[in-house]
This record gives structure tokens, C-alpha cells and sequence, in this order.
């Protein structure tokens, strides 16, 4: 907590990282990438450090699956044990968790370490305070799965609709009414976060993020959030501000890596933001991540690509567009060993030299008698002379009588 | 073919009813059905399919898993499908076998299968999709009974199910439900089998039709050529038959090309030809030489009839020359027999004439003396009657003087004839009128009796007559008196009114009178019982005050103010009363009070109206009084029945003195008309009367004239007197004539006998008859003399003829020798006659022959022609023909751009699915050795080694992602073109747990991706992954209590 001379009166700040989307345990078109997750927590932690940040937020998606591989529970455990050293850590599931599992043994932990899975506990904040007395609630929403998360929000009999809209509209208004009975008790209006892991309308996917439609619909209108100071959003993967949120600010930190050829020209990255009573100041201050290696693209004819066009992307995870007119032998073979990290090959050749298989497009709406003609001239070279062609027809018409009586 | 609506009862482990909402499933665009294993997620596609074609999905696993083992013996199983098509929309229901509890006894029958499938309209759809909305289940359903039910037969239902989606259960088990552990066999299938499916999918069937049609036709013009040749031959084996001609050979000319057996068969013809002309010259000199022979046989032949004739002859005259002098005879007697006949019949003349004679005179004797008594006859002289016997001069000589009388006399004897007859007709006319007499005194004296009667008549008719006036006048008299009488009616009746009208006032005055005196009583009571009242009333008042006073009062206290007055002071308190009397019952009094007092006003007023009615009443009749008002009455009422009366009866006196008038006048012209009658009638008689007697006088004097009168009384028998006389006169003068001319006859008869036998010579008339031959012999004669001169006559000139007198005497000639010289001529003509015609038979024949020949050259030559395209086209379509380059058939070829676009599409998601390592090609070779049709298969292509591979060494993994390529890329080629199967829906049972998690994750993002193509994909797995990844779905649990359930997530 930082006093910040501002004007008249003295403003502190609650310095909060936000992040989302790890998806340790991930592999790339068959690439591990855990030890790229590891260089960035290295980063997280050194930045944590540096920044003096008062708590990280992490906003669904810690794991990519819901039984994540062994070495990637590993990792997570070693990087909240440092992470926690530091600084108070809020960690919340995603769409690809296992809720429950994620959330084993949360009360055991450091008190410096919140792990929040229950749906039940959505309206009891996690009440950062430091040492001079700010505070900042934060509301940390797992992702509500529709199904799973109805029964849990509704209060009165009539249920909520089985929808996302619906079921965050839900937890938000839980939430609502929970500021606003601190609200009144207090004398201060508390800062708020939400944590939320949903798509939200406004915001841009890329291929990477899993389909969450539930009924026809995966998105949730950026309005449910209003009446916080910030929405820390999890689940798409490119950085991003969420316009509409009435007063909150609304954004998605996205993912640390780039996980699918889509996000290749996202700049990943940790958004650091300052939050008082005021709600938050200023814009929010991107850290980039590290990029060990970046994802590129390349398309061009083979000589082009084995030659200087292909030279710089010889260390990257490549994704390889095979121009040729007719694929060239051993084209992965030679892509392979020219580019040791390319992970895509295709032949993709431009143009609209096709090469006809010299057979033409038979549909029903044809006219047979053409057909029949087309193929004695195709595979006999000569077309059919007249007679051979009132042959074909009238075989036609014993063909279409037959049909008719069968 | 997409789904809607399903129900499910008692089917696989769900022992209950089951709906699943597939069109809100659908909206998802990918949906999973999870569950524990064997919970039952693969049953709900077989539940789908057995729905559709009767069987589940799997070939491999058995119908008995389709009725529930868990539900009770009485719950019906059944699939309740609404599914939509390219053809429309329906619903089946399908019930499996099963074994039902026995509705009577114990144990269980069998239920067959059973299927029932109905078309609804869009309407129907929404109803039905309402109707589940609302909670309804397959009963609500059924019982809307929406759709036009289309069969409840298994075989039919089928049938229109297939036709319906486009594909039979094969092929829909490779395309739309991917079944577990099946999914791969599109990948895997056999391209005969691959070409089947996609035809079926493509709709290029006729291809395949039009190929077999092609061979079909090809066998029919292969045959068609055989026959031709076989006809080819026929013609001309018959040609060579005919010719019969032993150097041509059937074979040889069979085998030779059309050109040379058309020429052969033109020099054939020319040969026989030659062969015809001969015969016919053959012919023509053996008939001449047969006419020469006949006819110098024919001479000789004659020549010897005539030799013959001529001798013949001869021995004829001889002959007659034997019997000439017999002839001669003959001759003569026969001449005289002729003059004889001629003498004969004269004779017989004479003799009659004598007959004739002798009759006239016993004839005139008898005459003579019958009319002895009625006339004066001449004079016999007692020479009367004449003898007639005695000798002949004598008789003569009496006879001759006894005409000689008769003949003077005969003049006179006629007048006295003529006279009788005149008296005859005179009398006749007298003769009526004395028959008549009689009769005519009886008429006479019936007239006499009518014209007394009449007369009688006449007279009291008179009398009658004399009186009718005075009646008349009494009867009019009666007549006037009715009508006065009638004429009074009206004024009578007026009377009787006015009388009673006075009566019923008088009425009315004692009513009223009688009104008021009761008002007027009603006016004391209710004046009594107002009293009453108000008494009644004032009493309780008094008390209920006094008791209020009291009340008050006991309240008072000295000192403290009365409540009522303000003193101080309460000198005399009022007594509480003992009788308590509330407010209540005072106020019940006074309203009892004010009741009673308006009812006496009520009576009051009634009293009045009372009076005013008496007051009128008398008024009414004043100046009358009672009993003179009936009297009065009943006066009219007589009267008026008096005058009614006589109206009834005016009438009839009218008609009745009409009526006697009438009859009056009828009494008058009787009178008249009889009058006349018997004036007339009188005349009549005197005429008659006067007549009579002239008459009678006339008959009388005639009697008297004549001269017989004494012996005659009447003129009857005086007419027939001179009758007889008349008679017997007419008699003697034809007797008297008659004798005459016989006499005359007799004498020339004699004369004429006396010429004729002086003519022919004969002495007397006994010569004549000596000659006379009868008139049969004569002829006979005449005709053999006559005859036997003919024939002499004719033999002569026989001879004489010029043919005969020529002959030689002797011949010359063998008859014989010539005869057979004839013969044998005839006989060669014969033979050369048929030698020809048959020659021009064989060549007519031949001929027609040829002409057949002809025409089946050009007819086959034709069919070749006909045929070639089609055999080569046949040949090419079946791929069989070497001109065929690429030996690809026609059905093959048509689905071999379809073919790449398929493997072009799968590849597109394969590529993806695979990291690019895989893609599929289509194949030209063989798959195995043992399948014919090339063109349809399949090859996988590894680019890591860049060699390619059967797909049939692919793992699990890659087997079931390949595959399911293949089907979304075969859906995608349909569906991109009108009029293919829709393949709007897929399934896919299982095979998620044999890919890895990238792999997953892959196919994952490809499944998603499909939901914006609209296509639905229903995932059957029990991969965790994919519960997280997939929101909607079926979630299938087990039940403890055996079974399962399940429950949509939509």
C-alpha cells in the first residue's frame, strides 16, 4: 500500500497483478510447454518482487486439463510456494479445471494463498488489507458452469435460466448486495475486484479458448459487472479492455504464452492495477511476458523457403505454407530439417491450376444423357457419333422406366 | 434428416418413459451423452435406428437388448420418433417384441412387433413440439392424433422410412450414426459396397441402371443379329429347294459374303429361265402333230360309218318290198269304210226325227184333253183321240187329219187363252182389297174409341182450369203478410235491447246500493279498531315514559342536576314501573296505530267511491220502473220471434206461388193441344168409314158380273179358275207347234238319207253300215298304210343321197392302226404340256425366293448397323471394351469427382486433426486382389514418410479420426448440392477414449467448428474431457433400484 500525494487528500493504492489463463500442462501441435511455463513464473515471481505488489489475481484456467499431467501439478505447487512468499495470491478455476480438484485443501493453505472454487462462497470477498488499513475486496467468481451453478445461485424457487447471462447475472447481484451491506456498515466505500472466467461480450477470441455455449450461448453481456471498481476477466486468451461495464473497468490479462498459431501476434503480458477508493487509477501498467520462442508463420514456394526467405524463421515454432504447384518430395522431411521447430506443414497450392482428375462434377441435377457422352469421350478419347448417342439415351430412358416401376 | 422429438419407454436399461428434446439439443450444435459404461448412451442411438429400420445400430449386437429387462411385465415398450426429412415430416412408432403379462390367467404371450408411422404438416410439428413443451408425454401425443397415418405394416413402413431419409440401415449406420467400434467401415468398406453407398447418397443410381440397361440391350441386339443370320440361312436353304438344282450347295452359298450369293442366285434364276423357254417350244410341236393325227383319223372313221349306213339301207327297201301287196288291200277297205261314215250319221238323223214325231203327237192328244174343261176346243169329230196303233197308213191318215184340226183351231184357242189372263190380272187387284176389309172395320173402330177419349179429357181439364185463379190469389195474399211481418225484425230487436239494457241498470243500482251499506260497515270496524290502537298506544307510551321516568329518577341524586330539568332538587321522582315496556315495543305500537288508521282512511275512501256508484246508477234509471221494464221485454222478444219467423217461411211462399202459376200455364196449353188433337182425329174416321164402303161395293158388284159368279163366292177362287184355264191352254197350243215341226223334220231328214247313199254309192242305208268301220279301226288302218308309204318314200332318198351314191364299194384303210397313231400324239402332247408348266412353277417359286433372300440381306444388314453402337457402347460403359482407356465403368466414373471431392473435404479437417501428417487420396488400384471395380479407393498418404498406406494399418486412434473426416466430408459434398440425402445429423458412439489429449483437443475444436455449418453432432463418450468441453447433452445415470435414468441437459 502505497500513499500517493494527490491533491488534498492522501489516496492509497492497492497494487494488484492481474493474470489469467496459465494452462499449465498445455503442449502445442505436440510441443511440452512446461518449460516455457516455468521461465514465465520465474518472470512472475522476479516481477512480483520488483513491483512490490500487494496480491496477484489469477482469474480461471490455472491447468489445462481437469487432471492435469504430474510435472504441471508440480510446478503449480512450487510457484504458489514462491509466489506466496511474497505476496497474497488469489487464485480462482476456469472453464478447463476441475473446480474441485483445484480447490483441494484451499483452507489448508497459507494465509497468503486463497484459492476460491466454491460457488457458495462468491458473496464472501477476500478481504486484502494491508498494513495502513486499505482495503480491497476482492470477489473472486469461479467459472459458473450453468448446469452446476444454478442450483447454488438461486435463492427463491423460481430458479435461474440455464444460461451463462444468467448465472453470473446471478452471482452479481450476490455480490452487489454484499458491497452494499459492508457498504452501509461501513463509512467508507471499499474498493472492489470482481474475478470473473466467462466470455464477455466485446471481447475477441482466438482458437485457442474452448467453446463454452451452453444452449446456443456462450457469452455474457459486459453490464452484469456493473457496481465494482475492477473486473479481473480470465478465459480469452489476447489481452484485452472489455468495453460496457457501466463503472467498472473491465479486462482480460490473457494468456502468459501464446497457445495456438492465432494468438501468434499477441503481445502477452501481465497488467498491473492500482486500485482505491476511488476505483482504479489511471490505466493499468502492462508487463510484458518473456517470449522463449515465438510462434511465426511463413508461407512460399520450397526453393523460396529452404533459401533466404525461411532464414529467420529457423528457430521459431513455425507454421509452413507450401506453395508449390505439386507438392515437392519429401516436403516435411526437408521442412523438418530445415526448420527443426516447425510444427505445421501444408501444401497449399496457389492458384487455380487444379489438377482436373479429368472427371467432371455429376450431380442429380445433370442431364444424364450429357454425362453418359462426356464419359464415353473421356475414357475412349473420341466423342460418341450420333447413333452411339441415341443408344445412350434410349438405355437412359429404359434406366428412368425402371426406376419408375420399382 | 433431422431429429425433434423422442420417447422412450421401457427400452435397454430404461425402465421408464424417456423424452429427449432433440430439436433444443440441436440448437447446441454439439451435444454429449454421458454416463457410466453400460449405463445405457449407446442405447438411445440404438434407439434412434431401431425407430427408423426395425434393428439397432450395430450389426454385430442382438434385437434382444431392445425391450427393457427391468420393466414390469404389463409396461409397454416403445420409440416414439418425430424426425423431418428432405420428403416431409413423420413420426413412427415402433414397439419391439415382447412378452406381456396374460390379461386372464397367469404367465406371459408374446406381443409381435409393431410399427405405425404417420406424416404430420409443419402445423402438426408445432403442436406436437407444444404439447411435450406443456409436459405432455407419448400418450398426450398419441392421443392428438395429428397426421395422416401412412401404414401400420412393418414391411411398408419400412419401406417409406428408407425412401424417406434416402438411405437403407447399411448405409446409415456408415453415414449418420457412426456406431461403436463400427464407426470405420465407410474407411474400411470394400469400394463395391463404397460405390453402392455413395450412389445412393449422390442419387446417381441411373448410372448404374443405365449401364445394366446398356448390357441388357446389348444382349438383345446380339440376339436379334443371330436370328437375322439364322433367317439368312433359312431363305437360303428354302431357295435352293425350290431350284432343285443338285450343284448348289445351302452351305456354301451361306458362307459366302452377300455380293456373291446375290449374283449366285441371279445365274441360278437365268438358268432356269433357259430351262422354261424350251419346254415351252417342246410343247407347241407335239400339239401340232397330235392335231394331224386326228384328223386323218377322224376321216377314216367317217368314211366307215357311211360304208355301214349304206348297206343298212339296202336291206331295208328289200324288206318293204315284201309287204306291198298287203298294203294294197288295206288300202281299199279303207276308202270304203270313209264313204260309209259319211251315209251314217244321216240315217241316224232320220231316225231321231221320227222319235221326235212320235212324241209331239201324244203330247198334243194329252194337251187336248185337259183343256177340254176350260175351252172351247175345234172339232174332232169323236176322231178324238186318235188311234195310234194300228198299220201305218192308216195311223197316217188319222194322224195327218188330227193336225190338220189342230192347226186350224190354234188361233182361237189363243185369244180364249189371252182373255183368261187378263181376267187373271184384273182380279188380282180386287183380290187385296176383299182380304182387306177386315181388317180395316177394326181400325176404324179403335180410332172411333181415342176420339171419345180424348173428348172425356178435354172436358175436366176445363174445370181444373176454372179453378186455379182463386188459389193463386190466396197464396200471394199469405206471401205479402210474411214479408210485412219479416220486415219488422230489425226494429224488434232494437226494442228487445233497449229493454234489457234498462233491466241490467236496475241490476246495477241494487249492486251499489248494496256497496255503500258494506263500505259504510267497514268504516265502523276499522274507526273502532283505529281507537284501539292509539289507546293501545298511548298506554304503553305512557308507561314506557313513566318507567324511563322512573329509570331516570332512581339515578337522581340530591344535589346533582336532573337530566331532564336541571333542578336540583327531585321532590318526586317518578315510580319505576313494574311492567317493563321497551322503546321497542312503544314504536311497535304507534306503527300498529298508524297502520290501523290508514286503513280506516282506506275504508273511508271506499266508502265514498261506494256512494258516487249509487248516485250514477240511480240516474240511469230514473223515469222507469222494474216490472214495466220486463214486461216490455219479454213484448219484443215475442214480437221479434214472431217476425224471425215469418222471414224463414217468405221465402217459400215466394217459390210457391211461382210454382202455381207456373203450373197454370202448363194446364192451359195441354188444354189447347189436345183440343186440337181430337178434332183431327175425328176428321180421319169419317174418311175412313166412307171408303170402307165404296169398297165394299166395288167387290160385290164384280162378283156379281161374271158368268162362273154362282160357283165362285169369292174373287180368290174366281181368279184361280181363269189361272188354270190359261194353263191348260198355253200347253195345247205348244203341243199343237211342237207337232208341227217334228212332222216338218221327219220329212227332210228322209230326203237327205236318200242323197247321201246316192252319193256314195251304196243301195240302202245296210250296204252303208256294212262298210262302216268304227272310228278307231278307220285310223288305225289309215296310219299303217300311210306309214308304210312314208318309209318306202324315205329309204329312196336315203340312197339317193350324194354322200351315200358316192362311196366306193369297198375300203381301203386301217381304222385301227390310226386310231393308235392318235393316241400315242396325245400322249406326248401331255407329257411336253407338263414338263413345261412346271418349269415355270420352278421358276415363279425361285424366283419369290430370291426376293426373300433379298430382303433379309438388307433387313440384317440394317440390324448390323443398328447394333455396332450399341454393343461398343454397352462394351465401354461396363468398362469391358479396350477402347475404354481408363477400363472405368460408368457408374464408377460419375462418382469419381464426388469420390475426390469427399476425401478433398475429409482431408481439409484431417489435415488439422493430424498436424498435417495424414491425407487421404483416392486410388486407382485394386484394394485387394479379389475386388473388381477400380477408381473407388482409398489411400492414406503419411507425409512424415511420404508413402502411403491401406487405411486398414492405421491405429485405433487415427482409424476412428480418419473415419470421422470421412463422414463430416461426405456430409459436407451432400449437403453443398440440392437434391442429395441430407445428412443434417451425426452420431458418434465412442472412440474419443483412444485419442490423446492433443488429439482430443484437435478433434474437439473440429466437432465445434461444426456447429456453425448448422450441422448437429451428437457425441456419445464417457471422457471427462469432453463433459467439461461440452455443456449440453443427455446425462444417463444408473438407478439403484436396477435400470437407468436419464436426464437433458438443453
Amino acid at each position: 500500500m502505497h500513499p500517493v500525494s494527490e491533491g488534498s487528500a492522501n489516496v492509497c493504492l492497492m497494487r494488484i497483478l492481474h493474470t489469467s489463463d496459465w494452462h499449465i500442462g498445455r503442449t502445442l501441435h505436440g510441443v511440452d510447454l512446461l518449460q516455457h511455463h516455468a521461465t514465465y513464473f520465474d518472470h512472475l515471481v522476479d516481477l512480483v518482487g520488483q513491483e512490490d505488489i500487494d496480491a496477484v489475481v489469477v482469474s480461471g484456467d490455472i491447468y489445462d486439463r481437469a487432471i492435469p499431467p504430474v510435472d504441471a501439478v508440480e510446478l503449480l505447487y512450487e510457484t504458489l510456494a514462491r509466489l506466496s512468499e511474497k505476496t497474497q495470491i488469489v487464485v480462482t478455476p476456469g472453464n478447463h479445471d476441475s473446480a474441485i480438484r483445484l480447490g483441494f485443501g484451499a483452507s489448508l493453505m497459507r494465509p497468503s494463498i486463497h484459492i476460491r472454487s466454491l460457488i457458495r462462497d462468491i458473496a464472501r470477498p477476500v478481504e486484502l488489507v494491508t498494513t495502513n488499513g486499505e482495503e480491497l475486496l476482492v470477489y473472486a467468481l469461479p467459472y459458473l458452469d450453468p448446469d452446476a451453478a444454478r442450483p447454488q445461485l438461486s435463492e427463491d424457487s423460481q430458479g435461474i435460466a440455464r444460461s451463462h447471462e444468467a448465472v453470473m447475472s446471478a452471482a452479481m447481484s450476490a455480490v452487489r448486495s454484499d458491497l452494499s451491506v459492508r457498504e452501509s456498515r461501513s463509512s467508507a466505500r471499499p474498493a472492489s475486484l470482481v474475478m470473473a472466467h466467462a466470455f464477455v461480450v466485446g471481447g475477441q477470441p482466438s482458437e485457442s479458448e474452448r467453446d463454452i455455449r451452453i444452449g446456443g450461448v456462450d457469452s455474457v453481456p459486459s453490464g452484469v459487472f456493473d457496481g465494482v471498481d475492477y473486473v479481473a476477466l480470465g478465459h480469452l486468451h489476447g489481452p484485452q479492455v472489455v468495453k460496457g461495464a457501466g463503472s467498472a473497468v473491465a479486462r482480460y490479462s490473457g494468456s502468459p504464452l501464446a497457445f495456438s498459431f492465432s494468438e501468434m501476434n499477441h503481445k502477452k503480458s501481465s497488467a498491473l492495477v492500482e486500485i482505491g477508493q476511488d476505483g482504479v487509477r489511471g490505466e493499468p501498467q502492462l508487463f510484458a511476458a518473456p517470449v522463449p520462442r515465438k510462434l511465426s508463420e511463413v508461407s512460399g514456394t520450397m526453393d523460396e523457403l529452404l533459401g533466404a526467405t525461411g532464414e529467420k524463421y529457423v528457430d521459431d515454432w513455425l507454421r509452413v505454407y507450401v506453395t508449390d504447384q505439386r507438392r515437392p518430395q519429401e516436403m516435411n522431411a526437408r521442412l523438418k530439417a530445415r526448420f527443426p521447430h516447425a510444427l505445421v506443414m501444408q501444401h497449399r497450392p496457389v492458384g487455380v491450376g487444379e489438377t482436373a482428375r479429368a472427371a467432371i462434377t455429376v450431380t442429380q441435377a445433370s442431364n444424364p444423357a450429357e454425362v453418359a457422352s462426356r464419359f464415353i469421350e473421356d475414357v475412349t478419347l473420341t466423342p460418341p457419333t450420333p447413333q452411339e448417342r441415341k443408344v445412350l439415351e434410349d438405355a437412359i430412358d429404359l434406366a428412368r422406366a425402371q426406376e419408375k416401376s420399382a | 434428416m433431422q431429429l425433434h422429438h423422442m420417447t422412450l419407454s421401457a427400452i435397454g436399461p430404461f425402465a421408464g418413459e424417456h423424452y429427449i428434446d432433440f430439436s433444443a439439443l440441436s440448437a447446441s450444435g454439439l451435444f454429449l451423452l454421458e454416463g457410466p459404461t453400460g449405463s445405457g448412451k449407446s442405447t438411445i442411438i440404438d434407439a434412434i435406428v431401431y425407430a427408423l429400420y426395425g434393428k439397432v445400430a450395430s450389426d454385430v449386437a442382438s434385437d434382444d437388448r431392445v425391450r427393457s429387462a427391468y420393466a414390469n411385465e404389463s409396461t409397454e415398450s416403445f420409440v416414439d420418433l418425430v424426425f423431418e426429412t428432405n420428403s416431409g415430416i413423420y413420426r413412427v412408432v415402433r414397439t419391439p417384441e415382447w412378452y406381456r403379462a396374460k390379461k386372464r390367467g397367469t404367465g406371459v404371450t408374446k406381443e409381435q412387433a409393431g410399427v405405425t408411422l404417420w406424416r404430420l404438416t409443419p402445423d402438426d410439428l408445432d403442436r406436437i413440439t407444444q404439447c411435450y413443451a406443456e409436459g405432455g408425454n407419448h400418450e398426450a401425443v398419441s392421443a392428438l392424433g395429428l397426421g395422416t397415418h401412412r401404414s401400420s405394416r412393418m414391411d411398408e413402413a419400412g419401406g417409406e422410412i428408407a425412401r424417406a431419409i434416402g438411405l437403407d440401415r447399411a448405409q446409415f449406420v456408415q453415414t449418420v450414426v457412426l456406431p461403436q467400434g463400427e464407426f470405420a467401415n465407410f474407411l474400411r468398406s470394400d469400394p463395391g459396397d463404397r460405390s453402392a453407398l455413395l450412389q445412393k447418397v449422390f442419387g446417381t443410381e441411373i448410372y448404374e441402371r443405365a449401364q445394366a440397361s446398356l448390357a441388357e440391350m446389348r444382349r438383345t441386339a446380339v440376339r436379334t443379329i443371330a436370328e437375322g443370320e439364322g433367317d439368312r440361312r433359312d431363305a437360303i436353304r428354302a431357295f435352293v429347294q425350290g431350284a432343285d438344282n443338285p450343284e448348289l450347295d445351302p452351305e456354301l452359298l451361306a458362307g459366302a459374303t452377300d455380293e456373291d450369293l446375290t449374283s449366285a442366285l441371279e445365274q441360278e434364276l437365268e438358268r432356269l429361265e433357259a430351262i422354261e423357254t424350251d419346254a415351252i417350244a417342246r410343247e407347241a410341236s407335239a400339239m401340232a402333230h397330235e392335231q394331224a393325227a386326228r384328223e386323218s383319223f377322224e376321216s377314216a372313221r367317217v368314211t366307215t360309218e357311211r360304208f355301214a349306213k349304206r348297206a343298212e339301207l339296202r336291206t331295208r327297201k328289200s324288206q318293204l318290198e315284201q309287204s306291198s301287196h298287203e298294203m294294197t288291200q288295206a288300202e281299199a277297205a279303207l276308202s270304203s269304210a270313209r264313204r260309209a261314215a259319211v251315209v251314217m250319221p244321216v240315217a241316224l238323223g232320220l231316225e231321231r226325227a221320227a222319235a221326235d214325231h212320235d212324241k209331239a203327237l201324244r203330247e198334243s192328244i194329252q194337251a187336248v184333253a185337259s183343256a177340254q174343261d176350260y175351252a172351247q176346243l175345234p172339232e174332232l169329230n169323236g176322231d178324238f183321240p186318235p188311234s195310234l196303233e194300228g198299220n201305218d197308213i192308216n195311223r197316217r191318215s188319222t194322224e195327218a187329219l188330227f193336225v190338220k184340226v189342230l192347226a186350224e183351231g190354234r188361233s182361237d184357242l189363243v185369244v180364249q187363252r189371252d182373255h183368261a189372263q187378263m181376267q187373271v190380272g184384273a182380279l188380282a187387284g180386287l183380290l187385296n182389297t176383299e182380304s182387306g176389309l177386315a181388317q180395316r172395320e177394326i181400325e176404324i173402330a179403335r180410332e172411333q174409341t181415342r176420339v171419345e177419349k180424348f173428348t172425356r179429357e178435354l172436358a175436366s181439364n176445363a174445370e181444373l182450369l176454372a179453378e186455379r185463379p182463386a188459389g193463386l190469389l190466396a197464396l200471394s195474399a199469405e206471401r205479402d203478410q210474411a214479408r210485412s211481418l219479416s220486415e219488422r225484425v230489425p226494429y224488434e230487436e232494437g226494442r228487445v235491447l233497449q229493454a234489457k239494457g234498462l233491466i241490467d241498470a236496475f241490476g246495477a243500482l241494487e249492486v251499489a246500493r248494496r256497496g255503500e251499506v258494506a263500505a259504510k260497515a267497514a268504516i265502523e270496524v276499522e274507526a273502532a279498531k283505529a281507537l284501539a290502537a292509539s289507546s293501545t298506544e298511548a298506554t304503553l307510551r305512557a308507561s314506557w315514559l313513566s318507567q324511563m321516568a322512573g329509570q331516570l329518577a332512581q339515578e337522581l341524586e340530591d344535589g346533582t342536576p336532573c337530566a331532564v330539568c336541571g333542578s336540583l332538587e327531585h321532590p318526586n321522582p317518578a315510580q319505576l314501573d313494574e311492567s317493563a315496556v321497551s322503546k321497542a315495543q312503544v314504536d311497535a305500537a304507534q306503527s300498529a296505530r298508524q297502520a290501523a288508521e290508514k286503513v280506516l282512511a282506506g275504508a273511508q275512501a271506499a266508502h265514498a267511491a261506494a256512494q258516487e256508484r249509487v248516485t250514477s246508477a240511480e240516474k240511469a234509471v230514473e223515469g222507469h220502473d222494474l216490472e214495466s221494464a220486463q214486461a216490455e221485454r219479454s213484448n219484443a222478444e215475442a214480437a221479434l220471434a214472431l217476425a224471425r219467423k215469418a222471414t224463414g217461411e217468405l221465402k217459400e211462399l215466394v217459390k210457391a206461388v211461382l210454382d202455381h202459376e207456373r203450373e197454370t200455364a202448363d194446364l192451359q196449353e195441354r188444354q189447347s193441344r189436345l183440343g186440337k188433337e181430337c178434332s183431327a182425329l175425328s176428321s180421319k174416321v169419317a174418311q175412313l168409314v166412307e171408303q170402307l164402303e165404296s169398297d165394299k161395293e166395288a167387290v160385290a158388284r164384280v162378283l156379281s158380273e161374271q158368268p162362273v159368279a154362282d160357283q165362285h163366292r169369292d174373287i180368290a177362287s174366281l181368279r184361280d179358275w181363269y189361272a188354270q184355264a190359261a194353263a191348260s191352254l198355253t200347253r195345247l197350243i205348244a203341243a199343237i207347234d211342237a207337232l208341227g215341226s217334228a212332222r216338218s223334220a221327219l220329212a227332210d231328214r228322209t230326203s237327205e238319207v236318200a242323197e247321201a247313199l246316192l252319193e256314195q254309192g251304196f243301195e240302202d242305208v245296210e250296204a252303208a253300215r256294212a262298210s262302216h268301220l268304227p272310228a278307231e279301226q278307220l285310223r288305225n288302218l289309215d296310219h299303217s298304210v300311210s306309214s308304210y308309204r312314208a318309209e318306202v318314200a324315205s329309204v329312196n332318198d336315203r340312197l339317193m343321197d350324194e354322200a351315200l351314191a358316192q362311196l366306193p364299194e369297198t375300203i381301203d384303210f386301217d381304222l385301227d392302226a390310226l386310231r393308235e397313231e392318235l393316241q400315242r400324239a396325245e400322249a406326248l402332247n401331255r407329257a411336253a404340256a407338263v414338263k413345261s408348266s412346271s418349269a415355270k412353277s420352278t421358276l415363279v417359286k425361285s424366283r419369290s425366293h430370291e426376293s426373300t433372300v433379298n430382303r433379309v440381306l438388307s433387313k440384317l444388314g440394317a440390324a448390323r448397323r443398328e447394333v455396332e453402337p450399341i454393343i461398343r457402347m454397352a462394351d465401354i460403359a461396363a468398362g469391358t471394351s479396350p477402347d475404354n482407356t481408363k477400363r472405368q465403368t460408368l457408374a464408377v466414373y460419375v462418382l469419381v469427382k464426388r469420390f475426390e471431392d469427399v476425401v478433398a473435404a475429409a482431408n481439409s479437417r484431417l489435415v488439422v486433426m493430424s498436424d498435417g501428417r495424414y491425407e487421404l487420396e483416392r486410388s486407382e488400384e485394386k484394394e485387394d486382389v479379389r475386388t473388381r471395380k477400380v477408381g473407388l479407393a482409398l489411400k492414406v498418404i503419411d507425409h512424415n514418410t511420404e508413402s502411403s498406406r491401406d487405411p486398414r494399418t492405421l491405429s485405433g486412434g487415427e482409424t476412428f479420426y480418419v473415419s470421422l473426416c470421412l463422414a463430416l466430408g461426405l456430409a459436407d459434398v451432400v449437403t453443398a448440392e440440392a437434391g442429395g440425402v441430407e445428412l443434417g445429423t451425426l452420431f458418434v458412439d465412442e472412440g474419443f477414449g483412444s485419442l490423446d489429449p492433443d488429439t482430443l483437443e484437435s478433434v474437439l475444436s473440429v466437432l465445434g467448428s461444426l456447429r456453425d455449418g448448422g450441422r448437429t453432432v451428437g457425441v456419445v463418450s464417457h471422457v471427462e474431457t469432453l463433459k467439461q468441453a461440452i455443456g449440453d447433452g443427455i446425462s444417463v445415470r444408473h438407478r439403484e433400484s436396477g435400470g437407468s435414468t436419464l436426464t437433458v441437459r438443453a
